[in-house]
């Protein structure tokens, strides 16, 4: 029996690199198989040579335009859904985590709806006034607003509660969201750019929208990884674990902040993209572990490879004008009914 | 026998009415003392204020000649543990992962990798009687052996003064006695000091070395079981009239 314990925890540590390994690889074919997707044919080769000509300069004999439709256009879409797939995954094991709910996503406290409104702000803003104010900063701005008041309506007088932060939530996310029904309701016409701004799409991501994903997303993953434990004894109930040690309000409000951070970049980079990050930690909680160290890189991994394939999809359904965050939800959302209702019954 | 826990004129209320008042008690080492009373009469708030839950008390509570409130919550963890009463548990992790949680105070920023961490869980899940389940998720396993996981858990943090509140109020009979045996076995042979809140007047009555019984926020009596035993004290703690059967080997309520 002794040695059996010792067994099952290599065993599982196998198991954990393994999961690991196999998602790295298919997150690296996923890419390349991008790389080489879309109206202008360019080859492997070509498509390596014009990499590192833009990394380390070496000499190519590749056409400018083709050049141009890699780097500019295919890398920088293909890692900003790797990043922000890893990114909503990592929120949303947060999210269940300080919620001590395995069914809560990183929108649940409405800092996406804070994120919808800030855009949406923007866009009527630029169109009525003819002035440009970038989408991506009112959207930041509105997502941390959204923050501040979601943690102070639910702290009272002995911390945060996960009740309280899912109360405040939905109150805060409700308004927010008649508010932007009323900006719909003002940009007339113009609605159809607030709509698909909200819907989530990867379509036109450039560098910038890179730079500005992947060190919060790396940044967030690193922070908590160091605070893993923390996160495992909250699911045990807030008494319980005061009595392990841990101050689960300063707990909770660091993760609240640390996955609003990731929230917040990557809905204002790409709006609303759904089930993602419900859907990973659920179904790897589910089939690998709960244990936060283990499942933080494994779902960081299966988010940017969900992500990355279901853009993948619509660009090859649509040349990209299905937004990715409309599919996530078609498939997503029947696929989660599924392994629900299976689980339930085993 | 050495003092770890001496709580001295504790008083404290919600929203500044009295709620405890003037509550007076001593644990020693290795002691085993229930805590009884009616629903309402204070039990699991003392408990609170003991572990911090809630603040503003008026009074003392001396921690092995310490303040309390002087000890770091992270130190505290490393002395006592609470175990509450079982509770819907959502997450999948497995047996031995929940138990090895235990160890967190001791081992703050480390995963429970080492050899000699791996066998002191083992050897806590195997005084349990947990062992079997180790692999198993814990949704998966019955009410009693979630709550002997759960006490395994509690014991991982190497307490010197170990919280029952209400831990076994969910049980049947066989597992109650069974947990009971755990406890009073690994505690006696730690020197751990045991507070159990219960509702098991038997239980208490057979296997405690002290009691206190609370009333309406006070201390009504607090000594050894057979001292206090009598149909005054059922009268007078828990407003209903009982027959007790008694004699050298055991004791049993008649209602």
């Amino acid at each position: 029996m002794r040695n059996d314990i010792s067994g099952i925890i290599k065993l599982n540590k196998i198991k954990y690199i393994a999961v690991f390994a196999i998602l790295t690889i298919l997150l690296a074919l996923i890419a390349v198989a991008g790389l080489c997707m879309g109206a202008m044919e360019i080859e492997l080769g070509d498509i390596l040579d014009i990499i590192l000509n833009k990394i380390v300069g070496i000499e190519i004999t590749v056409k400018e335009n083709a050049a141009a439709v890699i780097w500019d256009i295919r890398l920088p879409r293909i890692l900003c859904a790797c990043f922000v797939g890893m990114g909503l995954a990592i929120s949303g094991v947060i999210f269940q985590g300080i919620l001590q709910n395995p069914l809560a996503d990183p929108y649940t406290l409405g800092i996406s709806t804070g994120a919808s409104f800030g855009a949406s702000l923007a866009i009527i803003f630029n169109l009525i006034s003819g002035i440009y104010f970038p989408t991506v900063l009112s959207a930041l701005i509105g997502a941390f607003i959204t923050l501040i008041f979601v943690i102070l309506i639910s702290k009272n007088g002995t911390g945060f509660e996960s009740s309280n932060l899912i109360i405040s939530g939905i109150i805060i996310s409700s308004i927010l969201s008649s508010g932007v029904s009323f900006i719909k309701m003002l940009a007339g016409e113009n609605v159809s750019a607030i709509v698909f701004w909200i819907m989530g799409s990867l379509s036109a991501k450039g560098w910038n929208d890179v730079f500005l994903v992947a060190p919060v997303s790396v940044a967030c993953i690193i922070f908590s990884m160091f605070l893993a434990r923390r996160l495992d004894i909250m699911t045990l109930g807030d008494s319980t674990a005061d009595s392990l040690g841990v101050d689960t309000s300063k707990t909770r409000l660091i993760f609240l902040i640390i996955g609003s951070v990731i929230t917040a970049v990557c809905v204002s980079v790409c709006g609303v993209i759904g089930f993602i990050g419900l859907i990973v930690p659920h179904l790897l909680r589910f089939w690998i572990t709960s244990k936060n160290r283990a499942l933080i890189p494994i779902s960081a991994l299966f988010g940017a490879v969900l992500l990355l394939l279901a853009d993948s999809i619509t660009r090859i359904l649509s040349n990209g004008e299905i937004p990715v965050g409309v599919l996530t939800t078609l498939i997503g959302g029947p696929f989660f009914i599924f392994v629900f209702t299976h689980r339930e019954r085993s | 026998m050495t003092e770890i826990l001496k709580i001295e004129n504790l008083y404290f209320g919600y929203d500044r009415k009295p709620f405890l008042k003037n509550i007076c008690l001593e644990v020693n080492e290795g002691e085993m003392i229930s805590v009884i009373g009616e629903n309402g009469s204070g039990k699991s708030t003392l408990l609170k204020v003991i572990n911090g839950l809630v603040g503003g008390y008026k009074g003392k509570i001396i921690y092995k000649g310490k303040d309390i409130r002087k000890i770091k919550h992270l130190d505290r963890a490393k002395e006592i543990a609470v175990l509450y009463q079982n509770f819907d548990y959502k997450f999948m992790f497995n047996c031995f992962e929940v138990v090895s949680m235990g160890l967190y105070p001791h081992r703050k920023n480390s995963i429970i990798t080492r050899k000699e961490d791996i066998d002191f869980i083992t050897n806590i899940m195997e005084l349990t009687d947990t062992l079997q389940f180790a692999n198993k998720n814990i949704n998966h396993i019955s009410g009693g052996q979630l709550q002997r996981v759960l006490l395994a858990r509690a014991l991982a943090q190497k307490p010197k003064l170990l919280f029952l509140d209400e831990a076994m109020s969910g049980l049947d009979i066989s597992a109650r006695i069974e947990m009971m045996e755990i406890i009073l076995n690994v505690c006696k042979k730690n020197g751990t000091a045991v507070v159990n809140i219960l509702h098991d007047i038997n239980l208490a009555f057979e296997k405690s070395d002290k009691i206190i019984a609370l009333k309406n926020g006070e201390v009504y009596s607090f000594g050894k079981p057979r001292d206090l035993l009598n149909n005054e004290f059922f009268r007078e703690v828990f407003n209903v009239e009982v027959d007790i059967d008694y004699n050298k080997k055991y004791f049993r309520i008649i209602l």
